[in-house]
């Protein structure tokens, strides 16, 4: 009886710390899928099939984005060296406009899904804190893969970069702001942001 | 017909006698320079001199020779990759899920400037992830907000591994790994998978 128990606490110890991380199915993918499910939700809702419905899909996706997204690295990200050059008070203004300028790009993209299927495929550890969880939109043509790279924030699993197509966009961004500081002042790329955000 | 053969052929020959005289090289096989000394040179001390001359002949040839190799030598080290990124470098490694194009050996450019060179590529079966260990020149800072991607040069160059340092994380030490990486953009497939102009959409 003693050699059975013992026999099943060291298969338990065993199956515990050796299943292959391909098989575990954790805390990023899990958070990002119900990110992700919550988004789909919204835009299959019936109720909210009308053009006119526009306004209203996307005041209801910013709080997903909000609980989804880790703001303040994403922003750190995309300006480095920049970001520490930055006060508080502009720190937070640039997490909002950039955040903006994110909706602006990507919100008719969003809006213009169509039923296609999106599929988990795994997730990643590259660091105790860090994880990447690869998915892919499967539409009737063709497959796009996407890679969100999440940070672990405080308790729970942010994204803060996404790779689609094998394209960063925070290193799109970060290129875009770099040729910009080389020219302007702090001050005035948050002007160019403000009227950016203005202009929509 | 066969008149016309027989005068082309002897044209022929008569052109290659002519050249051949030109050349220096008598209808019996002697060279004209050889019959030149031989005819003028009964003397010890002509013979002297001739056998001078080819002594001073081979001794030009030969320092050319070793100004061509020095010459050679010099190029390579400094046009060349040879002793460039010899001891005063410290590892760095990156992940990629692909690393299509890269070669032990690619350049790893960071701004545009070469400071580094890939040093090799292993396979990471656990993970489904590309390693590559490169060798980044000291001095050179790589923060761990860094990005590493794969480009080419020009839309279908080289491949070589671009690296934008990042700034706003701590520096990376020797050793360490750059997180944030982006493979090459297929080109190809992309423009298969998404022609430009479609006619469905509004």
């Amino acid at each position: 009886m003693k050699r059975q128990i013992a026999i099943l606490i060291n298969i338990s110890i065993f199956m515990l710390f050796y299943l292959p991380a391909s098989l575990y199915a954790g805390a990023p993918l899990d958070t990002v899928q119900v990110n992700v499910n919550k988004v789909l939700e919204v835009l299959r809702d019936p109720k909210l099939k009308a053009a006119s419905a526009k306004e209203a899909k996307k005041k209801k996706l910013m709080p997903i984005y909000e609980r989804m997204f880790n703001d303040v690295e994403l922003s750190q990200r995309t300006l480095v060296k920049n970001w520490g050059s930055m006060n508080a008070s502009q720190q937070k203004e640039f997490v909002q406009l950039f955040r903006q300028v994110l909706a602006k790009a990507y919100i008719d993209k969003i809006l213009a899904y169509t039923d296609e299927k999106i599929v988990f495929d795994r997730e990643t550890m590259v660091s105790g804190s860090q994880a990447e969880v690869q998915t892919r939109i499967i539409t009737s043509s063709k497959e796009i893969p996407i890679t969100y790279r999440v940070i672990k924030t405080g308790s729970s699993w942010k994204v803060y970069d996404v790779v689609i197509e094998n394209v960063s966009l925070v290193l799109n961004y970060r290129t875009q702001f770099k040729d910009i500081l080389a020219k302007n002042t702090i001050e005035q790329l948050l002007e160019i942001l403000r009227k950016k955000v203005k202009g929509q | 017909m066969m008149d016309m053969a027989g005068m082309g052929g002897v044209a022929a020959a008569r052109a290659v006698v002519e050249v051949k005289a030109a050349a220096g090289i008598m209808a019996d096989g002697s060279s004209k320079v050889e019959t030149a000394t031989k005819r003028n040179c009964p003397s010890a001390v002509r013979r002297g001199e001739v056998k001078m001359q080819k002594h001073t002949m081979e001794t030009v040839v030969g320092i050319f020779l070793v100004i061509g190799l020095l010459c050679i030598g010099y190029m390579t080290v400094n046009l060349g990759r040879v002793s460039f990124f010899s001891d005063n470098t410290y590892p760095l490694s990156a992940r990629f899920t692909s690393v299509t194009g890269l070669r032990a050996g690619s350049s790893v450019y960071m701004l545009g400037i070469e400071v580094g060179r890939v040093g090799w590529l292993t396979m990471d079966q656990e993970s489904q992830k590309a390693a590559v260990e490169m060798r980044i020149q000291n001095g050179v800072k790589v923060y761990n907000d860094a990005i590493a991607s794969i480009k080419t040069e020009g839309l279908i160059g080289d491949m070589y591994l671009s690296i934008d340092p990042g700034g706003a994380g701590t520096l990376l030490q020797s050793g360490g790994t750059i997180i944030e990486t982006q493979p090459a953009v297929d080109i190809g497939a992309l423009i298969s998978k998404y022609p430009l102009g479609e006619v469905k959409k509004d």
